[in-house]
């Protein structure tokens, strides 16, 4: 399997929660080795893996809607007739809009509240952590816009 | 009391709304609305600190050692090793695919990474050697139940960190009951099997010397479980670390072992990581929001007040807890029900006296019968849309197992000196 620009860019939200996952289970690898080894363990090694996880997670959250792998019943979008169900695919995609725009919304602010905060052991601005969260929950608003614009020319075109 | 966002809920649920946003609507619509005077943005604070434990990075490695270990060759070596112990006997491929859940929950442990990886390797061969393929679908769907409960796994390293229990007990709590469902569905296939004449996968049993060869081909996969509660237990390293070196080995047993682990593995595991890990994680994040919304309500502390005034016995208690498990099982995957509503009933246990690491194990292995339970059971949903089996045919080959199941439970319920032996000698 090769790696083209294109392939990356279509999966830019599996590769960057890759990358950081990696990050976070080197980091704990290294650190567990390097106790035994050197007698001595990495300082940063705890708020490094944990903050990449936070990215990881969120990012990934992004991928796995992109993928419908969210954990729920979809009963709903699969009986009844098709209009209908087509119709209920809009109202979700539109909920998720909603909600997902929401938390964006609410991470700016929570970003912005807290921009003089520095974390703990490495003493990075804690921006860069919150950050994972309002580029996970941007990243899903679009795609809950692209799904709606997707189940509304559905919809249309049924009629 | 405010109930609304429990309504919310459950209309987004049931609207086919992912439970995690769900959740988190339910949540954040209480701080906006809700007469409580904190500002909402300060929620958000909580998907930061819900989602950077340390302990919870066991979540990710364990999935991923999952992940590795089907494409390093060691599954492939266990279902071989399950096919030697069992092939023989009546009903011999239905049998290897319980034990083979058995095996592999030393690893992986997730019930639908099971269900899956079985549909797709063990339900064939069932087909072809005259296997009816709802049976065969019933068989891997009830056997990926076990998967979860034997360690490690991931929902008793959640509910350990929920219910602030040792993760080493929770781990060698979970041998017991595991073995029993294995013991449990191993007999209900028994007595099908021999009923319908379905014929064991080896002429006869497999003589010592095979088994020796085969135990030692198998061995790297056999012994990693051991090698991680041991490795936790001695202090050589923190669960969440044993995760990483369960990581770490299912690597240099693939690579070096097994050779057959390669570089162009490594984006499929990490797709296959990412999705499983972030789709629970997030359930953990609006959980936890969700949770705030609980607690700024008291609804812990209701709910045990009005629990108790039903009766103060816990037997008794334990009954209704887990009729009302199974129901909520029904309709709501297991490891997202684990992280509900742990939360509330663990300070009712501890009230009461029952032992939390005992009260896991009977709510671990109750939602992994709501799993195979119509009319949501996640692993009915996945076996079935692998094999092609159509839900009705699926129901009426799985209620033997159900059954078995559920005797299992009240075992484990109300049995608890045989359940608690072995986390007691730690």
């Amino acid at each position: 399997m090769s790696i083209t620009p294109k392939k990356i860019f279509s999966n830019l939200d599996l590769f960057i929660s890759g990358f950081f996952l990696c990050i976070t289970v080197l980091v704990v690898i290294v650190n567990v080795v390097l106790r035994y080894a050197l007698q001595g363990g990495i300082y940063w090694a705890e708020e490094v893996a944990t903050t990449s996880f936070i990215w990881s997670v969120f990012v990934g959250s992004a991928a796995a809607y992109r993928y419908k792998m969210h954990i729920g019943i979809d009963f709903v979008t699969r009986i009844g007739p098709l209009r209908l169900r087509a119709f209920v695919a809009v109202l979700i995609d539109l909920m998720m809009l909603v909600i997902n725009g929401y938390i964006v919304y609410l991470s700016v602010f929570f970003t912005l509240a807290n921009r003089l905060k520095r974390t703990p052991v490495l003493d990075i601005p804690a921006m860069y952590v919150n950050l994972g969260l309002t580029a996970g929950f941007t990243l899903m608003s679009v795609y809950a816009l692209a799904f709606l614009y997707q189940d509304l020319r559905k919809l249309i075109n049924l009629k | 009391m405010s109930t609304f966002p429990v309504i919310i809920v459950m209309v987004l649920y049931f609207t086919s709304i992912p439970i995690a946003f769900a959740l988190l609507a339910a949540g954040l619509a209480y701080f906006t609305f809700g007469d409580v005077g904190t500002p909402p943005d300060l929620i958000l604070q909580k998907f930061i600190t819900s989602s950077s434990s340390f302990p919870l990075l066991a979540v990710p490695f364990f999935i991923m050692a999952g992940e590795i270990m089907n494409y390093s060759g060691i599954s492939s070596s266990l279902m071989k090793m399950a096919e030697v112990l069992t092939g023989h006997l009546r009903g011999g491929l239905a049998q290897v695919n319980v034990l083979l859940s058995t095996l592999m929950g030393g690893i992986s442990g997730s019930a639908n990474a099971d269900a899956a990886m079985q549909s797709k390797i063990m339900v064939p061969q069932m087909k072809k050697r005259g296997y009816s393929a709802a049976f065969s679908t019933a068989i891997t769907a009830a056997s990926s139940a076990i998967a979860p409960v034997i360690p490690p796994g991931i929902n008793l390293i959640i509910y350990a960190l929920i219910a602030q229990v040792s993760v080493a007990k929770m781990f060698i709590g979970g041998y017991m009951p595991g073995l029993l469902m294995c013991f449990g569905l191993m007999l209900t296939v028994h007595f099908i099997a021999r009923k319908r004449n379905y014929k064991p996968s080896r002429a006869k049993m497999a003589s010592g010397r095979e088994i020796l060869m085969q135990f030692k081909e198998s061995i790297w996969g056999l012994l990693l479980p051991f090698c991680i509660i041991f490795g936790i237990r001695f202090g050589i390293f923190t669960p969440t670390e044993a995760g990483a070196m369960a990581v770490l080995l299912c690597v240099v047993i693939g690579v070096f072992l097994y050779k057959k682990l390669k570089w162009e593995h490594l984006p499929i595991i990490l797709k296959n990581t990412v999705l499983s890990t972030s789709s629970v994680m997030l359930i953990i994040v609006a959980a936890s929001v969700f949770g705030q919304y609980m607690s700024w309500e008291r609804i812990p502390h209701q709910l045990t007040k009005s629990i108790l005034a039903i009766s103060e016995s816990p037997l008794i208690i334990l009954i209704i807890i887990n009729v009302l498990l199974l129901v909520l099982g029904m309709f709501l995957e297991g490891g997202a029900l684990l992280i509900i509503v742990a939360p509330l009933l663990v300070p009712l246990m501890k009230g009461m006296n029952v032992d939390l690491i005992h009260f896991g194990l009977i709510m671990i292995v109750n939602i992994m019968i709501g799993g195979i339970t119509p009319p949501f059971g996640s692993m009915m949903f996945t076996t079935c849309s692998l094999t092609g089996v159509r839900v009705g045919e699926f129901v009426r080959e799985i209620w033997p197992f159900i059954f078995a199941l559920l005797v299992v439970l009240v075992i484990v319920t109300y049995m608890p000196s045989l359940v608690m032996f072995l986390p007691n000698l730690l």
